[in-house]
């Protein structure tokens, strides 16, 4: 019976068992059809957006490619505009036509300048490129200028730009380098792009085979400019102890710790010490150990605005200041209030002139009247004993340049003007509508040599543009 | 039970694959958020710069006590409510566009509308220091500006301030975007400082970190001044 049991009860658990395994299989094959149909999903879902972003990306960089492509092809009109007219002024004789075709060169090696711009500059070939074309454009502008006063190209200067005019033809010979991956179908970015060979296109200028002449003019890149030496300084060099010394009695500190040398247009010595929490710095003279620069940093906060009295007071802590800095006969010129501090743009005055090249600004915190910073370098740089000339105009002559009438009288005063020279001129302050303006009239010519427009700016404060 | 145990461990690498998947689709194509997120608001809890800025102005005016430690606690909501209430604005102790207005503060990065050449240069060169110098002492940052301003002196270089910063490679901050972040107020203070003339190089026209520089062209430039982690040449 036992057996007989047995062989009963078997079939049934056999049953029960084989479907209980079905119900298994049938659930493990769901779900490894759901799973399998999550990850078709999923892998669709990412395959979608990966080959979005491939898009975008891709996209992206034709933008990017476009902006070089522009570049390259603006370089190559700048470069042939220039070379071309550069030579035709070889052959012209009339001032006004030289001087129109000049202006041409100044624009070509403009367009020229913001195209190579777009490049990096991280090697000698490219900056020197930069460098001569900024110049090309600079002298070329210049003579332009000297030309509307009646001058005629000389000689000389006109043997200069024939000279650069192989300045050009080098641009050419580069562009033709980067020609050939152009031409290639090479796109700028990406792995083996175009913009990989820029480096070696303009290698040539790092040592140029053509005679690239000295440019001393009247301009901001004149050669003139670059290694001069600070006329305002003098006596012997200075010890680092000398030089604690002098800042202990300028600022009446302690501590004051060494900071090594600077060595750029101005050889300094660098100190620094707290105050009131914060870092001062301090640069000296080399030679002398006048104050060339002090500033003070604060920690993260804006200062409140000043009241109107506090104008007034800044000027007085800014005079102050300064002659015990050893800055004597000085004049407030200007001065602008930005974010609870002012700058007081101090001149010195000789014999009634006012020298705007020697130049001392303090920097005030409105709050309090406390000096937290001074700038001399135009001092260290241009100051020096001068003869100046007498003007050759009254004022009331020098005012009938003017073509509104002048709110103030004029005042003579020495200018700097573009980086190299200074010029005697009358200042008056003109009033149109709510603008002002300052109008600079030669004292020897009678001619306007310069205007600035003040410029009212919450975050910069008043300025002259 | 072997073959059971067999499937579930199947099915549990199957599940942990889908996951990862999704995990991973999701990471790789969440849309991407800029490095900073601007604050709309300062409320208790909010801290940095911004706040440090509100602590300072509540403490010269008077309306809180103690130190400005950038962290925007009880005593700095009283001191913003207290403000709220003398000048006619909701007393909620939020400082929103109204409060900061009349603090006046910037919340946000570009929202000053001030317009001329100046002010935009001062934007674009204090985010410069910001994404280029904001940890070194503050000449450090004045001098990272004037290198700026000093390019564009150059002729080697672009003539725009914009020029200079966007020339291709010539800043890392503009690589990596930290170019696009707010700037804290020191750095807006050495921009202008740069801007008003100061030079601590008088002159220089690079710099870079001796620990971290790689460039052979640059390092080969004589140094001729140190300050912070920069070296100038």
């Amino acid at each position: 019976m036992a057996k007989k049991n047995n062989v009963c009860v078997e079939p049934q658990e056999e049953k029960k068992k084989k479907r209980g395994s079905k119900a298994v299989k049938a659930t493990i094959i769901t779900l490894a059809f759901g799973l399998l149909a999550s990850t078709v999903a999923g892998l669709s879902v990412a395959l979608y957006y990966s080959n979005r972003t491939l898009q975008t990306h891709e996209s992206y960089q034709r933008q990017m490619d476009a902006v070089y492509f522009k570049a390259y092809y603006d370089l190559i009109d700048g470069a042939n505009d220039m070379g071309v007219t550069l030579r035709k002024i070889g052959v012209s004789n009339t001032p006004s036509m030289q001087q129109s075709m000049l202006y041409e060169v100044w624009s070509a090696a403009e367009l020229a300048e913001n195209s190579l711009g777009v490049f990096e500059a991280a090697s000698d070939g490219l900056v020197k490129a930069q460098k001569f074309v900024n110049q090309l454009g600079d002298y070329a502008h210049a003579l332009a200028l000297r030309i509307s006063d009646g001058e005629a190209l000389t000689e000389e200067e006109k043997a200069t730009l024939a000279k650069l005019g192989d300045v050009a033809q080098a641009y050419l010979r580069a562009l033709e380098r980067l020609k050939e991956s152009v031409d290639e179908g090479k796109l700028f970015v990406g792995e083996g792009g175009a913009l990989d060979g820029v480096e070696d296109a303009f290698s040539e200028f790092a040592e140029p085979s053509f005679a690239y002449p000295e440019m001393i003019y009247d301009g901001p890149f004149s050669d003139a400019l670059e290694n001069r030496a600070p006329k305002g300084l003098g006596g012997e060099e200075i010890s680092e102890e000398r030089g604690k010394e002098l800042v202990a009695k300028m600022f009446e500190c302690s501590d004051i710790a060494y900071l090594g040398e600077g060595e750029g247009d101005i050889p300094t010595l660098n100190f620094s010490f707290e105050e009131e929490g914060a870092n001062a710095f301090v640069q000296l003279a080399k030679r002398g150990g006048a104050l060339v620069s002090y500033n003070r940093g604060y920690a993260d906060d804006a200062l409140p605005s000043a009241t109107e009295e506090a104008g007034a007071s800044c000027q007085r802590a800014a005079l102050e200041f300064a002659s015990k800095m050893g800055f004597e006969d000085m004049q407030v010129v200007w001065s602008s209030s930005a974010d609870g501090e002012c700058v007081i743009n101090l001149a010195p005055v000789r014999d009634g002139v006012i020298l705007y090249p020697d130049l001392v600004k303090i920097k005030v915190r409105e709050n309090g009247s406390v000096v937290t910073g001074a700038d001399a370098s135009h001092y260290a740089l241009n100051h020096a004993e001068r003869t100046l000339p007498a003007p050759a105009l009254s004022e009331a002559e020098a005012a009938k340049a003017l073509s509104v009438p002048a709110d103030s009288e004029g005042k003579l005063s020495l200018i700097p003007l573009r980086g190299t020279r200074e010029y005697l001129a009358y200042e008056f302050e003109c009033h149109v509508g709510d603008a002002t303006y300052y109008v600079y009239v030669d004292a020897a010519t009678g001619k306007e040599i310069n205007i600035l427009y003040v410029l009212d700016d919450s975050r910069m404060g008043a300025r002259t543009v | 039970m072997k073959a059971k145990t067999g499937i579930f461990k199947t099915l549990a690498v199957c599940a942990l694959v889908v996951c990862v998947l999704a995990a991973l689709t999701c990471a790789v194509f969440a849309p991407e958020r800029d490095g900073v997120a601007e604050a709309a608001v300062l409320k208790q809890g909010s801290t940095g710069a911004l706040v440090k800025t509100l602590q300072t102005k509540l403490i010269n005016w008077g309306y809180m006590t103690g130190k400005a430690d950038g962290i925007f606690g009880s005593k700095t909501k009283a001191g913003v409510i207290k403000f709220q209430k003398r000048n006619g604005l909701t007393a909620d102790g939020i400082v929103g566009t109204k409060t900061a207005q009349a603090l006046g503060m910037s919340l946000g990065g570009s929202s000053n509308s001030g317009g001329g050449s100046s002010s935009t240069d001062l934007n674009l060169l204090s985010r410069v220091v910001y994404g280029e110098a904001r940890g070194e002492p503050y000449t450090g940052q004045v001098a990272v500006a004037a290198v700026v301003l000093n390019r564009v002196k150059s002729s080697s270089f672009p003539n725009t301030v914009a020029g200079v910063v966007y020339q291709a490679g010539a800043f890392d901050c503009v690589s990596d975007g930290q170019i696009n972040m707010s700037p804290s107020q020191s750095c807006i203070n050495a921009a202008r400082d740069a801007l008003n003339g100061w030079d601590p190089t008088y002159g220089c026209l690079y710099y870079y970190n001796p620990r971290t520089a790689t460039n052979k062209w640059m390092l080969s430039r004589t140094i001729k001044l140190k300050i912070g982690n920069h070296s100038f040449c």
